[in-house]
């Protein structure tokens, strides 16, 4: 089997730690991948915003560049969305949901492909989970993150109220309505807050960036740390 | 006129897929009326009616105590057969009409007492089908509406009322406890244009 | 009337988040809503099996809309009801002036109806002397405010109860009083002058079936049934999508809709009308439906797009969206706002410059989640943003950057030396400065090596 790894483009460049903590588990299960060093992106900025001749084009060089694959791993709700939900809306080819299928963010690979539900890590802090929209929402992610964190040594899973409320980033959405967003960040921290939780974690890098992005402005002490790197810590 | 239709239904053709299939709803299992009664009176009662169960022999008792309590003086009854009518003709109150001559003299009476054609038990709700006999006014100005029925008239739930009633009818009123409202800070008030109270006597 | 169109959304959001009383009222009755919502959803375990039944019946309804039209129209026909079509606003605000005179109308009473709403039609009948009073206590609260609608099934959820209150002292020369109980009382007493002396009664539908040729009107204050009893003649206006095709279908929605809608599990009313008044002193002489048109089979053209027509009018969409409990309905400027707004506005309204609303939205899907037929709006709105590219109505700021963002993410050769170049710039001691994220958030660290650098650089990591 032949795996893929697919680093979304925002994690390349601002927070490469949690590809490599995707690489370290990948490793210890003795799982042969490969990352494609001509990837860039998935083409969700563009599609987002409406620019679909754009995205179309990336989306048809991505899966070029993935297509020697069984399967593709990310440490991504919403980019893996992408692909499996709205690459299908873009590329009008027969098999092209076939294609998309083999593509995963990374609990639901290690829970549901590879029957792991625990990287032996161990991480003695209270953790609070944030359901990112894409990764519940699309891809139907709620237990597969949970199990993997359940079983983290010294870990005590926290869950905050409202976990399944949006962070307020949505791609362009928190720079064309960045009072929206950041009011709905703004709710999202106190609900963090109140869980007494001493890390939030999600599956998605974005919303943990709005989210780190908020509370350092705001002086609040929430620290943010994305779920692979939490599984990586062995 | 005739050129929108033709020009909607010439453009909405293009589109017809047909396709598709409509999912099947069952009619379902008639349950026992036992149960039936106290699903209704449940349902009922938490859409706000008043339920009372009753008899031939006590319902000249139950109506007087709902009018003395209400302070009714006007009342407007349809014609039920003759033992009930002749209950209701020796109720204690200033006026009875049975022929209202206008829609403003019904809603000048305080109580109406009608009957009703069927009864859902699934929602609690009391089934008027509006014919030559019935007056849709009548159950809807008044302040107090007083419904007499009968408990062969419960059936379980809305797909088996259908079944029952067919499409062969002027218009039905689905009345579920009485006239409100929360349009205001979700503050439900009762009587807002429609009757305040509802009472169902079940003989 | 207060400036309220969909251009101004940005604005008139702006100062809605600053209106802490708004929230304040906005807060208060949505989260009262949802979770009277959640508990008589709970009570129906085959609520999703509900909700995919519904979506079922509407969209074979809406695949097959000429022909269940048509049948409607046969059977409506045969039992006395007389069917109208209007292709545009202004033909069904002509049909209704023109019945009005012909009976000499001078007073209408209505009942709540978001169509007429969306045809102007109180404002057109009152141009042509006909008096026209709104007779949901929402609606009448709204009427006299000079406002629109906040929420299609509340439209007063924006008002506190002082606020209501000095309204009716204001309007109605009546004491002041803020008790609802009170403030009801006195819209009824105001109201029933005006149910008894009216000459015509219009009426939206919440359903038309196609089977038996029957309007449905769902409601709790008893105003709908009123008006479409006491009054000589009555027309009812749906738009065509309200359509399905058996009586027995209502059977699925009547379990739906007062759920989605008011958190209730069944309406105090519902009238099923198929024919005008058979004894002398109930009911009108005349039923007319107006079949309305108005951009709604152009949604047709589209696969995507159809799913919008399936929609209910419950408003449970704007009580889950993140953006309507946060600015309130007003600043969509339209009579359809939130979620569902945000689709039919700017595609079947078709309002100038709409298409802002569309990218309202963190997409976050929630409006889909609650949706009792399962249209997939957050979908739509994405496919929408496309339309709005495609129309030329982006920024050319924004054009520009997301061409240069596309040659550098086309070539990894490009990306990776933008990815340098970036990092250069950076080490020159250059921060961006970008306010539309940076006055809420600190932006993050580019990091020294990117994954790609270190991962080329050590081939075992």
């Amino acid at each position: 089997m032949k795996i893929g790894l697919f680093i979304p483009c925002y994690i390349d460049q601002f927070y490469p730690e949690v590809g490599l903590a995707v690489v370290k588990i990948l490793k210890k299960f003795g799982i042969k991948f490969d990352y494609p060093i001509e990837q860039t992106c998935c083409g969700q900025p563009a599609f987002n915003t409406g620019y679909r001749k754009e995205a179309k084009v990336l989306a048809e060089k991505f899966l070029k560049i993935f297509s020697k694959f069984d399967h593709i791993v990310s440490p991504s709700g919403s980019c893996v969305s992408m692909i499996r939900i709205f690459y299908p809306e873009l590329i009008d080819k027969d098999d092209i949901a076939i294609i998309t299928k083999k593509f995963f963010e990374l609990t639901e690979f290690l829970v549901n492909i590879m029957n792991i539900d625990s990287t032996g890590a161990e991480f003695d802090y209270t953790v609070t989970y944030h359901d990112s929209c894409h990764a519940l929402r699309e891809l139907g992610l709620k237990t597969e993150p949970r199990i993997l964190l359940k079983n983290v040594k010294k870990l005590k899973l926290i869950e905050m109220v409202n976990s399944e409320d949006c962070c307020g980033f949505g791609g362009t959405f928190s720079v064309k309505f960045p009072e929206i967003s950041v009011d709905m960040t703004k709710h999202k921290v106190n609900y963090i807050l109140n869980s007494g939780a001493d890390f939030v974690t999600s599956t998605d890098q974005s919303c943990l960036m709005q989210i780190d992005g908020y509370a350092k402005k705001h002086g609040i002490n929430i620290k943010t740390i994305h779920i692979a790197q939490i599984l990586a810590n062995f | 006129m005739e050129k929108s239709r033709e020009h909607i239904i010439h453009f909405l053709k293009q589109f017809q897929k047909g396709k598709t299939q409509l999912p099947e709803i069952k009619v379902g299992e008639t349950a026992d009326k036992k149960d039936l009664v106290k699903k209704f009176k449940f349902e009922f009662e938490r859409a706000g009616g008043v339920f009372i169960k009753t008899t031939r022999e006590k319902i000249y008792d139950d109506l007087s105590k709902i009018i003395y309590s209400e302070n009714a003086r006007k009342i407007f009854a349809e014609s039920f057969e003759r033992g009930i009518d002749d209950i209701i003709k020796s109720l204690q109150a200033d006026q009875i009409i049975t022929q209202p001559h206008s829609e403003k003299h019904l809603s000048e009476v305080d109580v109406s007492i009608t009957g009703c054609d069927f009864l859902v038990a699934e929602t609690g709700t009391i089934v008027f089908i509006h014919n030559e006999k019935r007056f849709k006014s009548s159950l809807l100005l008044p302040r107090i509406h007083i419904v007499i029925a009968q408990e062969n008239k419960i059936c379980p739930t809305f797909e088996e009322l259908f079944a029952q009633v067919g499409g062969d009818f002027d218009s039905i009123l689905l009345i579920t406890g009485p006239s409100r409202t929360a349009d205001i800070e979700k503050v439900i008030v009762q009587g807002v244009h429609g009757p305040q109270k509802i009472y169902l006597l079940l003989i | 009337m207060l400036n309220y169109t969909p251009s101004k959304f940005k604005e008139n959001a702006l100062k809605a988040l600053a209106n802490e009383n708004l929230r304040k009222n906005l807060t208060k009755a949505i989260s009262h809503t949802l979770s009277k919502r959640a508990e008589v959803v709970s009570e129906l375990p085959n609520w999703e099996e509900l909700r995919q039944k519904a979506h079922d019946i509407k969209k074979h309804a809406i695949e097959n809309l000429a022909y269940y039209l048509e049948m409607f129209e046969t059977k409506a026909t045969e039992n006395g009801i007389k069917v109208l079509w209007a292709k545009d606003a202004d033909e069904a605000r002509t049909y209704v002036v023109e019945i009005a005179k012909k009976i000499n109308a001078k007073l209408c009473v209505k009942s709540k109806s978001m169509v007429t709403e969306e045809i102007g039609l109180r404002e057109f009948l009152e141009t042509n002397g006909i008096e026209t009073v709104e007779t949901d206590l929402g609606e009448f609260i709204v009427q006299l405010a000079d406002e629109m609608p906040s929420h299609i099934t509340a439209p007063a959820m924006h008002k506190s109860r002082d606020e209501i209150g000095k309204l009716f002292t204001d309007k109605l020369g009546v004491d002041f009083t803020n008790e609802p109980e009170e403030l009801t009382k006195i819209a009824r007493k105001f109201l029933r002058k005006k149910f008894l002396n009216a000459d015509l009664g219009i009426s939206g539908a919440n359903f038309l079936v196609a089977e038996t040729g029957s309007i449905v009107i769902v409601e709790n204050e008893g105003n709908a049934g009123l008006s479409t009893t006491l009054p000589k003649v009555h027309i009812a206006i749906a738009g065509i999508e309200k359509i399905i095709p058996r009586l027995i279908d209502l059977t699925v929605f009547f379990k739906i809709l007062g759920r989605s809608a008011t958190a209730q599990r069944f309406t105090s009313y519902v009238s099923i009308i198929n024919a005008p008044r058979k004894n002398k002193l109930d009911s009108p002489e005349e039923v007319y439906v107006i079949l309305l048109d108005n951009g709604r089979s152009d949604l047709l053209r589209y696969e995507k797009l159809k799913q919008a027509l399936y929609c209910i009018k419950c408003g449970a969409c704007m009580l889950a969206c993140p953006v309507y409990q946060r600015v309130g309905g007003h600043p969509y400027g339209s009579i359809y706002p939130g979620p569902i707004g945000s689709v039919i506005t700017p595609a079947q309204l078709k309002l100038n410059n709409s298409y802002i609303l569309p990218f309202a939205s963190s997409l976050c899907g929630k409006c889909y989640e609650i949706c009792p037929v399962k249209i997939e709006i957050h979908h739509l709105l994405l496919w929408l943003r496309h339309r709005a590219v495609e129309s030329g109505f982006s920024p050319w700021i924004e054009k520009l950057i997301f061409k240069l963002w596309f040659i550098g993410m086309r070539s990894h050769k490009l990306y990776e030396f933008g990815s340098k170049l970036l990092r250069y710039i950076r080490k020159l001691g250059i921060k961006p400065k970008f306010k539309n994220w940076s006055n809420g958030r600190v932006f993050p660290e580019l990091a020294p090596k990117s994954f790609k650098e270190i991962w080329k650089n050590q081939e075992s990591i």
